[in-house]
């Protein structure tokens, strides 16, 4: 019997015990639906976002000086941020590796001059895997308010030149030049008050929400492969146990079972996709890139709930271990991984858990693709998928296999 | 040729089996008798190489651990069954997971033992006598020369009974081996060459 063969028996299977994987694959509705309607709109009030950063400005220029340190301190005023400056960029990079900062930015000199002479003007934004999310938040409030104080320096300048032309002296330039971007940091700055929000930033409500319907994609998606750990642990303590099944005739078995359930978490993703973008205008480009996070984080969850179905002999046991790992590694990722002097093994494992990669990849695809951090999170799901795979061969084979 | 040596199994302090050897030719077929809790399933599942025991060894034709193993066919009194799947796809998947899928030996399975009429239906929707049956012919797939067969007609009506009984004749006349335990041993036990009884974890 070929592998399609054992693959299709075993989908059937899964989806033999019609309720659990009715439930497993249709769960996640009334979930989307309760986070859209009462979740989501506290979110969206919600307050700033907390920043744990590092700055490193080599850029001398006044006004980029001027900007940068108002903004830092108006969210560090504001209870946002805790933003360190730094002399260079190796220190703030030890800062994230110790886990003091979450993100680094670097100014490079001449910034300012690129942006106003009309050229790209490139800032380097260091991060932690673990705070992909702060790095995020950090490097979009910045460009954002980079962009805007740029416009506003533009208009500026224009003025200043029409002025010129139309005979104001460089003295009475200059000192308009400076009023006018006085006024226009100040506005700039208390932008967020006038219409309702707390600091520069203005990420607190959309970008937890993000983070929030990427952690419920994740973790719908690791609890549709219950049934995959349910009936591994079945197999492995009864039927495949209880008969003479040479283990080395169990590696397709093996392959089929984390494929159908592979399957199984995409049809989940299949029903809640729509939905999220229904809910929070998820662009249709953004599928293309959300697919292979889709399909890598399947494999991942499908080969840890085999691992896990293969180390227990009761079904139940497997069950609430997984319940347990998967909501600790849940919890874990929300609201620890941004935590700095977190012990060093915890931060470890913090920074290369799938769950997080996961988190990360639907956050970033979904609605601001980062590529070198998309890459970095596929890499990390790639590597857990092949250690779950490793290890739940072996575990499946030994497991309930009569002895040899 | 089927060789035990001083099997022996314990439970905690209670020994299940002790110090039993027994052999079997192929061809010949042994009925294993006892009360409930005597010790013969532990005995039979250690000869088919499903419990290892706590002392002695099991050879099959000069082999011993898995080579002895793909040896003997197993019919475990519990229903051992894929569930969510037919009958026919049970026998395909035992077929392949105990060696290649074999699709003549599962018609012919299918037509000896009268599961013509169910082969298309999911095995949680058959009785409990019709899936002793599928329970039997998914140990029968895939090459072997020995059969373990633990109460094979447990829960079997008459008419199926005769088939079992007339099935096991035929592959008894082919050359396999085989041991039975069973309660009620008139259908089984004019096949059988010779007659064991097993009593406390002894043979008598």
């Amino acid at each position: 019997m070929k592998l399609l063969s054992f693959i299709w028996y075993d989908i059937k299977r899964l989806f033999g015990h019609g309720k659990t994987a009715v439930l497993a694959v249709l769960a996640p509705i009334p979930v989307v639906l309760m986070f859209g309607l009462f979740l989501a709109p506290v979110l969206a009030d919600g307050k700033g976002a907390f920043i744990n950063g590092a700055l490193c400005n080599d850029d001398d220029s006044l006004m980029l000086t001027m900007m940068m340190d108002m903004v830092v301190d108006y969210e560090v005023k504001k209870g946002n941020a805790v933003i360190t400056s730094v002399p260079d960029v190796e220190t703030g990079r030890s800062m994230i590796e110790d886990g003091r900062a979450a993100v680094l930015l670097h100014v490079p000199e001449g910034t300012y001059q690129k942006a106003m002479n009309g050229e790209k003007a490139v800032m380097k934004f260091y991060y932690a895997p673990s705070h992909a999310f702060d790095a995020l938040t950090f490097q979009s409030g910045i460009e954002s308010s980079i962009s805007v104080f740029g416009q506003g320096i533009r208009v500026i300048n224009v003025a200043g030149d029409t002025a010129g032309e139309n005979g104001m002296s460089e003295a009475e330039f200059t000192r308009f030049r400076n009023d006018a971007v006085t006024d226009l940091i100040g506005v700039y700055l208390h932008r967020g008050e006038i219409i309702g929000k707390k600091g520069v930033f203005l990420l607190g409500g959309d970008y937890h929400l993000r983070y929030a319907l990427a952690i419920l994609f994740a973790a719908c998606a690791f609890f549709a492969s219950f049934p995959v750990m349910y009936l591994t642990c079945l197999d492995k303590s009864g039927v495949l146990a209880k008969r003479s099944v040479p283990a080395g005739k169990m590696a397709r078995w093996f392959f089929a079972r984390i494929i159908s359930g592979t399957i199984l978490i995409l049809c989940t993703f299949a029903v809640m996709y729509p939905m999220a973008r229904a809910l929070r205008q998820v662009k249709l480009s953004s599928a293309l890139a959300v697919l292979p996070g889709m399909i890598l984080t399947a494999l991942t969850f499908s080969a840890l709930a085999v691992l896990i179905g293969s180390l227990f002999r009761n079904g139940q046991s497997a069950l609430w271990i997984g319940l347990y790992f998967g909501a600790a590694s849940f919890v874990g990722v929300t609201f620890l991984s941004d935590k700095a002097g977190l012990p060093g093994i915890v931060s470890l494992l913090m920074r290369i858990s799938p769950f997080r990669a996961s988190v990360s990849i639907f956050s970033n695809a979904m609605f601001n693709l980062m590529i070198e951090r998309y890459a970095q999170d596929m890499l990390v799901l790639l590597a857990a998928f092949v250690l779950f795979t490793a290890a739940g061969f072996f575990a499946y084979r030994k497991r309930g296999v009569p002895y040899e | 040729m089927l060789e035990a040596d001083g099997l022996m199994k314990r439970y905690g302090k209670c020994t299940v089996v002790e110090n039993v050897s027994l052999s079997l030719n192929p061809g010949e077929g042994v009925a294993l008798l006892g009360e409930n809790g005597s010790g013969k399933s532990t005995l039979l599942k250690m000869l088919a190489g499903i419990l290892e025991p706590d002392a002695g060894e099991v050879k099959i034709d000069g082999l011993h651990g898995k080579q002895a193993k793909e040896k003997i066919a197993y019919v475990p009194q519990d229903i051992v069954l894929f569930e969510e799947l037919t009958v026919t796809e049970n026998l395909y998947a035992w077929s392949s997971l105990r060696g290649k899928e074999n699709t003549d030996r599962a018609e012919y399975l299918i037509r000896e033992l009268q599961m013509e009429s169910f082969c298309k239906k999911r095995i949680d929707r058959l009785s409990g006598g019709q899936r002793r049956r599928v329970n039997l012919a998914a140990a029968l797939m895939g090459n072997y020369s020995y059969m373990m067969l633990d109460e094979p007609l447990a829960g079997i009506d008459e008419q199926g009974s005769k088939c079992v009984a007339k099935l096991l004749k035929d592959e008894k006349d082919k050359g396999t081996a085989m041991i039975i335990t069973e309660h009620n041993p008139t259908i089984l036990l004019p096949l059988m060459d010779r007659t064991l009884r097993f009593d406390g974890g002894h043979l008598v």
